[in-house]
């Protein structure tokens, strides 16, 4: 076993002759993925990886290097790859590591769900659970699909300025795919689940929910191109809200979508929008109390009654901009636009601004109030291939991929088929017209948090031709 | 690094399969943002996988511990995870046989960037920023260059030993210009299995001048109006994107079977082999033997040897990429469709370079041939119908085409049609054929493979979707 602490500790003594500061960032990500397709488990696979990220600064440049070499050897090879960066890299402005301040601890570790990791037999008896609630559900139901992964990252972040940030953490997350069959018909129906702590796991929920909602869409008419009223469960409303959100982020505006760019204090949105970020409330998966440069992760609203308020920021962008931090550097895969490539912590990318765990302000109205007050609707279950296709003018496509229903002078009449949503994605935050209640969400492409269900008031729709 | 993976196998001496990658990775990232180095960053990544076949079930575990504790507490965990999983197996895993290989591949290399100092990378990349600046008006000139240098070690009890030499360097060019009224963005990619002779001959300069022009060009064209079921042409950059979409994707046997079914979706063709679903000019492949492409390799990561494959042949529907085990499923052999992203992820069925066949018009031919229509050069952005039925992409630009000529440039072009629909319309296709440069990204966890998709310029009926 790899003490990443004294690993740590070396590379910080290590690191000393190379640079004036210097900043080691540690992690071992264990990940079990158990996954399900064709009604049974088709692999059950898992991920061991520990590495560290190493940031100098020398002189007036910065350099950054990782590594899953953690002998001294392999660990000064990083140092000196981190230092003849540091060279050549001007940082351009005034910049140093984070100091360290104190975050209030987070719930976000849990015992028994790091146990899980080796408790196999326990992990296969959940996902069978799903898949027998999917299929006790209805005779209608044809297949199931979907995944359980269970998580955990110790991660350790030293700096010459001070900071040493040791936090353990753990999530669970899963979702099934349950495909319901009438004739030649069928539509699908998921739900997916996520938190820190396996007791909050309810499998036969996940799978008689999604099994309901594949079941629901049956009948599926198809719909004339034209502007609808539109109701987005919470998974479909994260879908469209994160897409929003992502261009809050410094770095996003700066390479690939400058919609939001020098528009701080406009109404962006209705005044139903109000939309924050935090990463360490307690409950979410990829929670934490600090962010991985070792700053207290701060709840931050990036959206209040519709106005953009701010954007998140890690120390580099902020620094560079001249603002205050607000805790939110994390490690991602991409060095422009976040993202991850498995649920863990990147130890081989500097940190970067990212939009982690957002939470949906909720309102007042239920699904069932949305529902009454349709003349001509359509509720959305799950949106697919959600993008925004035109980034300078914020032109956004989506398929309403499952758990489609029509909604007729305040009533559901029966199934719609999947059609695609076209239209403005600034168009859409404007037209939100009631929030329902959050819940906890989360899936591998979306960040974690809680969304609440939104009825969006017009939205251009428009149809396909099924196979 | 042979030693150790026999070393497992012995080990597990008893088990019905057993395969061991033994994985290293050296990487170089750089951003340069207006001639300042935004990030630069290096890692060193070395670690291994353990897959294998115990009573019928799978079992997969990834480490960096290279060990020889390390190793053995890897193929214990594997072993455990297969027989939890046989305790309620409903189906065992069935592999098709392939021939036994043992290989070493290098391949050839011009301008080698491993044999660069950093300083020298990180100039090159300041004078490629610099030369999309020529022209005043581009406001943002965006530089992202990556060098991957694997090193793959593939042995098996079957008695398979292969080596496995991969170096990737991939280079993005993106101008943002500022026209009359609006910002608008053009990039050019490279990437490929060498050098930097992939970048345009080792010379991006003069492909950089002329993006920042046609970036500003695009910047005051009026956008793209809506044209309902019109010529559409397609440059080899645009065809990349729509032959990974609508033709590689639907193509994959893991999707045929349902084995995607639970996200990324199934294939609307699926059960249609040997049936026609377009016209004569509908011919595809996928070839991981081109060399100096980006899906470039010549066995897969169940060390199969790799060989081209025939999709679609003048309309009709040929074979599909298999891994060996769907390869079973469909009882034909095993066509080296298997690859993982590094050795921490279990193998998934994937691209390599899937390209359109060639015809023989010139591209200005098609265009001199088109009474009304539209040119679509370059592509944004994706949204696909999970079925891979209905299919909207974005273009970087285009232009109008009125009696055989070019007469007005677009921005804003969004395109949409039906995939057997448009199929069925293709009648002209040239000589042109271009391997692109993209990322995949696909499976849970998710994995990003590096596909050279790509075709040459195209004409079919299609759907402008303007604003």
């Amino acid at each position: 076993m790899i003490d990443i602490h004294e690993r740590s500790e070396k590379a910080m003594t290590l690191s000393h002759k190379h640079s004036d500061k210097a900043e080691i960032f540690t992690v071992t990500n264990e990940l079990l993925s158990i996954r399900i397709a064709n009604n049974r488990i088709i692999e059950s696979k898992a991920i061991g990886d520990t590495g560290v990220g190493i940031r100098l600064i020398r002189g007036d440049g910065m350099g950054f290097s990782s590594t899953t070499n953690l002998t001294d050897e392999g660990l000064q090879r990083a140092i000196d790859d981190a230092a003849t960066m540091a060279k050549y890299r001007k940082i351009g402005f005034k910049y140093d590591f984070p100091y360290p301040k104190k975050a209030k601890p987070a719930d976000i570790y849990d015992k028994p769900t790091a146990d899980l990791l080796t408790d196999l037999d326990l992990v296969t008896e959940h996902a069978h659970t799903m898949m027998d609630a999917s299929m006790g559900t209805s005779k209608k139901i044809a297949e199931n699909s979907g995944i359980i992964n269970i998580l955990k990252i110790n991660k350790q972040i030293l700096s010459t300025n001070g900071v040493d940030v040791s936090e353990k953490s753990t999530g669970w997350s899963a979702f099934l795919t349950s495909t319901a069959e009438e004739g030649p018909e069928q539509r699908e129906g998921m739900v997916t689940g996520s938190t820190v702590k396996v007791r909050d796991f309810d499998p036969a929920k996940i799978g008689r929910e999604s099994a309901e909602m594949a079941v629901q869409s049956l009948g599926g008419k198809k719909i004339d191109e034209k502007d609808y009223e539109l109701i987005l469960l919470p998974s479909a409303a994260q879908c469209v809200v994160t897409e929003l959100m992502g261009c809050t982020s410094p770095a996003t505006m700066e390479s690939s979508v400058p919609l939001l760019q020098d528009r701080l204090g406009e109404q962006i949105g209705s005044e139903k929008l109000t939309v924050s970020i935090n990463p360490r409330r307690s409950g979410f998966a990829m929670a934490g109390a600090y962010d991985d440069e070792g700053v207290p992760a701060q709840e931050l609203t990036l959206f209040d009654k519709g106005v953009f308020m701010a954007s998140p920021y890690d120390s580099w962008y902020a620094q560079r901009e001249e603002v205050e931090g607000t805790g939110h550097g994390f490690r991602a895969m991409s060095m422009t636009s976040g993202g991850t490539v498995y649920h863990g912590k990147m130890y081989h990318s500097e940190p970067a601004t990212r939009a982690a765990c957002l939470e949906m302000q909720g309102g007042e109205e239920t699904v069932d109030e949305m529902i009454s007050s349709t003349k001509n609707g359509i509720i959305v279950g799950v949106v697919w291939y959600s993008r925004i296709m035109l980034p300078t003018r914020g032109d956004y496509m989506a398929i309403m991929r499952m758990g489609t229903m029509k909604v007729e002078n305040g009533e559901i009449v029966g199934g719609v088929q999947k059609f695609r949503l076209v239209d403005n994605i600034l168009d859409i935050a404007k037209n939100i017209e009631m929030v329902g209640k959050p819940e906890s969400l989360s899936h591998w492409h979306l960040p974690y948090g809680r969304m609440a269900p939104i009825k969006i008031s017009k939205a251009r729709c428009m149809p396909y031709h099924e196979v | 690094m042979f030693e150790l993976g026999e070393k497992v196998i012995e080990y597990l001496g008893g088990t019905d399969y057993v395969d061991v990658r033994l994985e290293s990775y050296d990487n170089t990232s750089i951003l340069v943002i207006n001639e300042n180095i935004q990030r630069c960053v290096t890692y060193h990544k070395k670690g291994a996988a353990v897959r294998l076949i115990k009573d019928g079930a799978w079992g997969f575990q990834s480490t960096t511990d290279l060990t020889n504790k390390g190793l053995e507490k890897a193929a214990d965990s594997a072993l455990s995870m297969a027989k939890a999983e046989s305790t309620r197996l409903k189906e065992r895993v069935k592999m098709a046989p392939t021939k036994i290989c043992e290989d070493s591949v290098i391949p050839e290399v011009k301008i080698d960037f491993r044999e660069m100092s950093l300083e020298d990378k990180i100039n090159l990349n300041l004078e490629w920023n610099k030369a999309m600046k020529s022209d005043p008006r581009v406001r943002r000139a965006i530089t992202q260059y990556n060098t991957i240098d694997a090193d793959k070690y593939f042995v098996s009890s079957e008695g398979a030993k292969l080596r496995f030499k991969r170096p990737t360097p991939y280079l993005r060019l993106t101008a943002f210009a500022r026209g009359n009224a609006a910002i608008q963005s053009y990039s050019e990619n490279f990437g490929g299995t060498g050098g930097h002779e992939i970048f345009a001959g080792g010379d991006p300069i003069p492909v950089a001048e002329k993006l920042g022009v046609t970036a500003a060009e695009v910047a005051d064209a009026r956008p793209a109006p809506p044209m309902r079921d019109t010529h559409v042409v397609f440059d080899p950059n645009f065809m990349s994107l729509l032959t990974h979409e609508i033709v590689g994707h639907p193509s994959e046997g893991d999707r045929i079977v349902g084995r995607e079914a639970a996200w990324a979706g199934t294939a609307w063709w699926k059960g249609m082999e040997g049936q026609k679903v377009g016209s004569e000019y509908f011919t595809a492949y996928d070839d991981p033997t081109v060399p100096g492409t980006y899906g470039y390799y010549l066995y897969d990561d169940e060390g199969v040897p790799a060989r081209r494959k025939v999709l679609v042949k003048e309309g009709i529907i040929q074979e599909r990429m298999h891994s060996r085990e769907t390869a079973a499923m469909f009882d034909v052999e095993p066509n080296s469709g298997m690859r993982s992203n590094t050795y921490e992820y279990f193998p998934i069925i994937r691209m390599s370079n899937s390209f359109w066949g060639t015809g023989d018009w010139k591209p200005e031919e098609i265009i001199e041939d088109t009474k009304e229509g539209v040119l679509l050069t370059g592509s944004r952005s994706p949204s696909i119908d999970d079925a891979r039925y209905q299919w909207a992409i974005s273009a970087q630009a285009g232009w109008l085409i009125k009696d055989g000529e070019l007469v007005e440039r677009l921005k804003n072009c969004l395109v949409t049609a039906t995939s057997p629909v448009f199929f069925n319309s293709i009648d002209a296709l040239s000589n042109d054929l271009k391997h692109g440069t993209s990322s995949c990204g696909k499976g849970d966890p998710m994995q990003i493979a590096a596909v050279g998709n790509g075709g040459p310029t195209m004409r079919g009926v299609a759907t402008i979707v303007g604003g």
